[in-house]
C-alpha cells in the first residue's frame, strides 16, 4: 500500500507541472465556411459599443449593439445552450509566447475583467434561449470578436446580459 | 504431433526446489500486478459511480477544480432556488444542498490522527445525495457526525474507532459518532458529515464550499450554468456530477498510466524468474531433447512442449495469485488523496494478472526452447 | 534394389583450421533383412554414418536411398516425420526420457503413427515382451538396470516397425553379461521379425553375430569375411 500512495503522490507532482504551452486559438480562419445559421449577420452592425461602455451607459430593456472577445473565464462557453460572455477588447489577454494554455481566462486581469463583461444568449423569435452548442451555431472559439445586436438585461449589481438574436462574427 | 501432456508435468517435478522458487516468483509477480490493476479499477469505479447525472454542483469559479478551496456566499442556496425553477421540489423542500467541505486533521480513538475529509450538511443532503443511505444510527444531531463505510480507512484508523457511540476529534471540538453511512462506492464514502451550522461554528467561517442540486428529469445543467455566467458578481459556477468527476478520472490520468508502468515493469522483472527457470530446465536436457527429434518428434512440437512446460507453472502461479487475491484484496479499502476507495479484482483485473503470467510462462520458455532446438541432432547427441 | 544404398557419400567436418573427412566418396549397400556390423577405430565415422543413415546429419555429397526415398533430399521436418515412420535408433547410452515410464518411453514412437489406441497398447506390449521386460512396464528408468534400459531402448526402436534400425554401440556401456543378454536379443529381433540392422561396434565379438561385417579405416570400407567365417 505504501508504494501505491508514492505512486500517487509522483503521480500528483507530474500533474501539476504539466501546465505547459499549447497552441493558443488562432482567430483567422473562424467563420469563412458556411455561415452557421438565422442568427449570423453578412455584414458588421454600425455604432456597436465596446462592454466596458456599454455597462455605464446603458438601461435595462434598451436595445443595443455591443462588441467583444469571447472570453473571462477557463469555460466562456455554456455547454448545451448557446450563450457565452465576451470582454471588453481594451482588456489585455496573455499572449501566446507566455505560454499560457488558456488565455481567455484573462487569469492575470481577473479584476480589470470584473466591469468590462458581459453575457450574451442567443434566442429564437419566441425569446427563449437556444439549445445548441454557439461554437457550432456561429462557427466561433474563445477570443473570436463578435458584434452582437440585442437587447439588454441590468440588474442593481452591474450584471449586463445580451438577449441575441443577430450576431456578426469579425475577421481578424 | 506434440509430446504427451505428463511429459510437461513431471518435468517440472524433476527439480522441485527450484520448480517451487519459480512459483512463488511468478505468483509474487502476478499479485503485484492484480494489486497495481485493482487500485486502477477501483479508482476508475469509485469515480464512476460517484457522479449523479441529475446532479449540478454551484462552487467558486475561483476555486479551479478543488472544492475544498471553494468559497461561496451563505446565501447562494437560497438565491439560486428563488431564480431556478429547474429544482426537484417534493413536500415543499426544495433539493437543494448547502455543503462546507473541508479537509482536516481528524483525531479518533487511540491517538490516531489523519487527514480526514468533513462535509458540513443540511437534511436535504441526502435528497440530493441520493446514494447515501444510513445503514447504522441515526442521522447527526447537534455535536454529533455520521461516517462513511470508508471513512476509517481514510483516517488510517482501525473500524472499531469509528463505530457508533465513539468520539472523534477534529476542528477543536469531540463528536459523538451517532450513525454511518454507505453510498454505493461513491467518493462520500471517505467522509466524516456533520452538521452544518456546527461545522461554521467550529470553523468560524458563515461562507460554503458548494451548493448541489437535484435538477428535475429534462433539465438542462446548462440553465444552471448560464445563471452562473449572468451573475458575474456572484463568481459561480457549475458542472454537472458526472462531468466533475469526469475531469477528476482526466486529473488522475497521471496516476494511472504511472500504475500501468509499474505493472509492465513488473511483469518485465518476472520474465527473468521465468527465464532463469526455463534455461536452468532445458539447459541439462540437451541429449533427451536431440533424442527426441531422433525419434521424429518435430522440432515444433518440442518447441510446443516446453513452452507448455512454463506455462503449466506460470498458469498455477496466476491461480494461486488469482485465489488470494480474490479473497484477500479484492474490497480491500486503501487510502487515497481523493479520498479512499477499495482495491476491485474485476474480471478485467482477473484478466491482465493472469494474462501476464501465462505471458511470463510463454516468454520464459521461448529462448532457452528455441536455443535447445537450434542445435544440431547429431552435435546434441554427442553431448554426455 | 538394396533397401539402404549410399553413393558417393562425403562428409568432413572443420576443427578450427583443420578439416577431418570421415567418410570420402564412399559406397555401400544394406539389403533388405541383412544385419550388418560396422568396426574400426574410434573417431573414424561410424556414427558420422549412422546419423547420415537416419537422417539426422547431411552429407557434403552423394546420395542416400532408404526403401526408396533419398533422404538427402528432403526437409528437417519432413525428415523427422520419415524417421517416424522408417528408422529406430538404438542409442549407445539409451537415452530414455527420464520422467517418463519404460512403456511410455516406448509408446512415444507409436504417438507419431495414425494408430487406434487398441493398436498402439499392442505394439508397445508387443515390443515390451520381445525384450522381455512386460513386467518392468511402470517402471520409471532410474528403477531399471543398465541392460534393462538398454532393452527398454531396444523396444522402442522396433516398435513403430521400421524398414532400418540403427544401433550406434548398444553393448558399449554394458557388462559382459548383460551385453551378452542384448547381443542375443538383437540377433532374435533379425533373425525372428526380419528387421533390417546396421549396428556399430568395436567389439570382435559383437560385430560377429551379424551376418556381414565391415570395416570402416581411413574414409573407405573394408569388407570382412561373411558370418560365421571369423571368431
Ligand atoms: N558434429 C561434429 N562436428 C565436428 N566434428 C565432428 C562432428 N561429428 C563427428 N566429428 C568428428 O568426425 C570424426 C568421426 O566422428 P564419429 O563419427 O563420431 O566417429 P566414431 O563414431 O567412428 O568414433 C571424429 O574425428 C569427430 O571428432
Ligand atoms: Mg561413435
Amino acid at each position: 500500500m505504501r508504494m501505491l500512495l508514492c505512486l500517487a503522490m509522483v503521480g500528483l507532482g507530474a500533474m501539476s507541472v504539466g501546465c505547459e504551452s499549447s497552441e493558443v486559438a488562432s482567430e483567422s480562419q473562424v467563420g469563412t465556411e458556411t455561415p452557421g445559421s438565422q442568427f449570423v449577420l453578412d455584414t458588421e452592425p454600425d455604432g456597436a459599443l465596446a462592454v466596458g461602455e456599454a455597462r455605464q451607459a446603458i438601461e435595462d430593456g434598451q436595445d443595443v449593439t455591443l462588441v467583444g472577445l469571447i472570453g473571462g473565464s477557463s469555460e466562456p462557453f455554456v455547454d448545451g445552450l448557446a450563450a457565452f460572455t465576451i470582454v471588453d477588447a481594451k482588456v489585455p489577454y496573455c499572449a501566446a509566447d507566455e505560454g499560457c494554455p488558456t488565455p481567455w481566462d484573462y487569469c492575470c486581469e481577473s479584476e480589470a475583467v470584473k466591469d468590462n463583461i458581459a453575457t450574451i444568449k442567443i434566442v429564437d423569435e419566441s425569446g427563449s434561449p437556444v439549445a445548441a452548442d454557439a461554437r457550432e451555431l456561429l462557427h466561433v472559439k474563445e477570443l473570436s470578436t463578435v458584434v452582437v445586436k440585442g437587447k439588454a438585461k441590468r440588474d442593481d449589481l452591474g450584471n449586463l446580459t445580451v438577449a441575441s438574436s443577430e450576431v456578426f462574427v469579425r475577421q481578424n | 504431433m506434440l509430446l504427451p501432456w505428463e511429459y510437461g508435468v513431471r518435468n517440472l517435478a524433476r527439480r522441485p526446489s527450484r520448480t517451487a522458487l519459480t512459483l512463488v516468483a511468478i505468483a509474487t509477480v502476478v499479485m503485484l500486478v492484480f494489486v497495481v490493476v485493482g487500485f486502477i479499477r477501483g479508482l476508475e469505479r469509485s469515480l464512476a459511480v460517484s457522479g449523479d447525472a441529475n446532479v449540478v454542483l454551484v462552487y467558486s469559479v475561483n476555486s479551479e477544480e478543488n472544492i475544498e478551496n471553494s468559497s461561496i456566499a451563505a446565501r447562494t442556496p437560497s438565491l439560486l432556488a428563488a431564480s431556478l425553477d429547474g429544482t426537484v421540489k417534493r413536500f415543499g423542500v426544495t433539493h437543494v444542498s448547502p455543503e462546507l467541505y473541508l479537509g482536516t486533521r481528524v483525531r479518533s480513538e487511540g491517538d490516531t490522527e489523519g487527514l480526514g475529509l468533513v462535509r458540513g450538511v443540511e437534511r436535504t443532503a441526502p435528497l440530493v445525495r441520493r446514494s447515501v443511505k444510513l445503514v447504522e444510527g441515526r442521522w447527526p444531531g447537534d455535536g454529533e457526525v455520521i461516517v462513511g463505510r470508508l471513512a476509517a480507512a481514510k483516517l488510517g484508523s482501525s473500524g472499531d474507532a469509528l463505530a457508533v457511540g465513539k468520539r472523534i476529534e477534529f476542528e477543536g471540538r469531540e463528536w459523538n459518532i451517532c450513525g454511518r453511512f454507505a453510498a454505493g462506492g461513491a467518493a462520500y464514502e471517505s467522509e466524516v458529515w456533520c452538521r452544518l451550522e456546527n461545522l461554521q461554528t467550529q470553523t468560524k467561517r458563515q461562507d460554503l464550499s458548494l451548493v448541489a442540486m437535484l435538477l428535475s428529469p429534462g433539465r438542462l445543467s446548462a440553465e444552471v450554468e448560464l445563471f452562473c455566467k449572468e451573475r458575474t458578481d456572484l463568481e459561480l459556477r457549475a458542472i454537472r456530477e458526472t462531468d466533475y468527476y469526469g475531469s477528476l478520472q482526466q486529473h488522475y490520468k497521471p496516476v494511472r498510466i504511472l500504475a500501468w508502468f509499474v505493472v509492465l515493469l513488473v511483469s518485465g522483472a518476472g520474465v527473468f524468474a521465468g527465464l532463469n527457470m526455463m534455461y536452468g530446465a532445458v539447459a541439462g536436457r540437451t541429449r533427451e531433447i536431440a533424442t527426441l527429434q531422433a525419434i521424429g518428434y518435430r522440432r515444433r512440437a518440442i518447441l510446443l512442449s516446453l513452452i507448455q512446460e512454463g506455462v503449466l507453472l506460470a498458469a498455477a502461479g496466476s491461480i494461486l495469485s488469482g485465489v488470494m487475491a480474490l479473497t484477500m484484496l479484492n474490497g480491500l479499502a486503501v487510502r487515497f488523496t481523493m479520498g479512499a476507495f477499495v482495491l476491485r479484482i474485476d474480471s478485467v483485473a482477473i484478466l491482465i494478472g493472469c494474462g501476464v503470467g501465462m505471458c511470463l510462462g510463454v516468454v520464459g520458455a521461448l529462448p532457452p526452447a528455441l536455443k535447445a532446438l537450434r542445435a544440431e541432432v547429431a552435435t546434441s547427441l554427442r553431448a554426455v | 534394389m538394396a533397401l539402404v544404398e549410399l553413393r558417393g557419400v562425403s562428409k568432413s567436418f572443420r576443427k578450427g583450421d583443420e578439416t577431418i573427412t570421415p567418410l570420402d566418396n564412399i559406397d555401400l549397400n544394406i539389403e533388405a533383412g541383412e544385419f550388418l556390423s560396422l568396426m574400426g577405430p574410434s573417431g573414424t565415422g561410424k556414427s558420422t554414418l549412422l546419423n547420415l543413415v537416419s537422417g539426422i546429419d547431411r552429407p557434403d555429397s552423394g546420395t542416400i536411398m532408404v526403401a526408396g526415398t533419398d533422404v538427402t533430399q528432403l526437409s528437417r521436418s519432413k525428415l523427422a516425420d520419415w524417421r517416424a515412420a522408417n528408422l529406430g535408433y538404438i542409442f549407445q547410452t539409451h537415452n530414455l526420457i527420464p520422467v517418463l515410464t519404460a512403456y511410455e518411453n516406448v509408446e512415444l514412437p507409436t504417438l507419431l503413427l495414425k494408430l487406434s489406441s487398441s493398436q498402439r497398447r499392442q505394439r508397445v506390449e508387443l515390443a515390451m515382451e520381445a525384450v522381455g521386460l512386460s513386467d518392468r512396464a511402470e517402471h520409471y528408468p532410474r528403477q531399471l538396470s543398465g541392460g534393462q534400459e538398454q532393452r527398454v531402448g531396444i523396444a522402442r526402436a522396433i516398435v513403430a516397425h521400421p524398414k532400418v534400425v540403427v544401433a550406434d554401440e548398444p553393448t558399449g556401456s554394458l557388462d559382459a553379461e548383460t551385453s551378452e543378454q542384448v547381443q542375443v536379443l538383437l540377433q532374435r529381433l533379425n533373425k525372428e521379425l526380419n528387421i533390417t540392422l546396421l549396428m556399430v561396434t568395436h567389439d570382435r565379438d559383437v560385430a560377429a553375430i551379424a551376418s556381414r561385417q565391415l570395416v570402416l579405416d581411413r574414409g573407405k570400407f573394408l569388407e570382412l569375411a561373411e558370418a560365421g567365417q571369423t571368431s
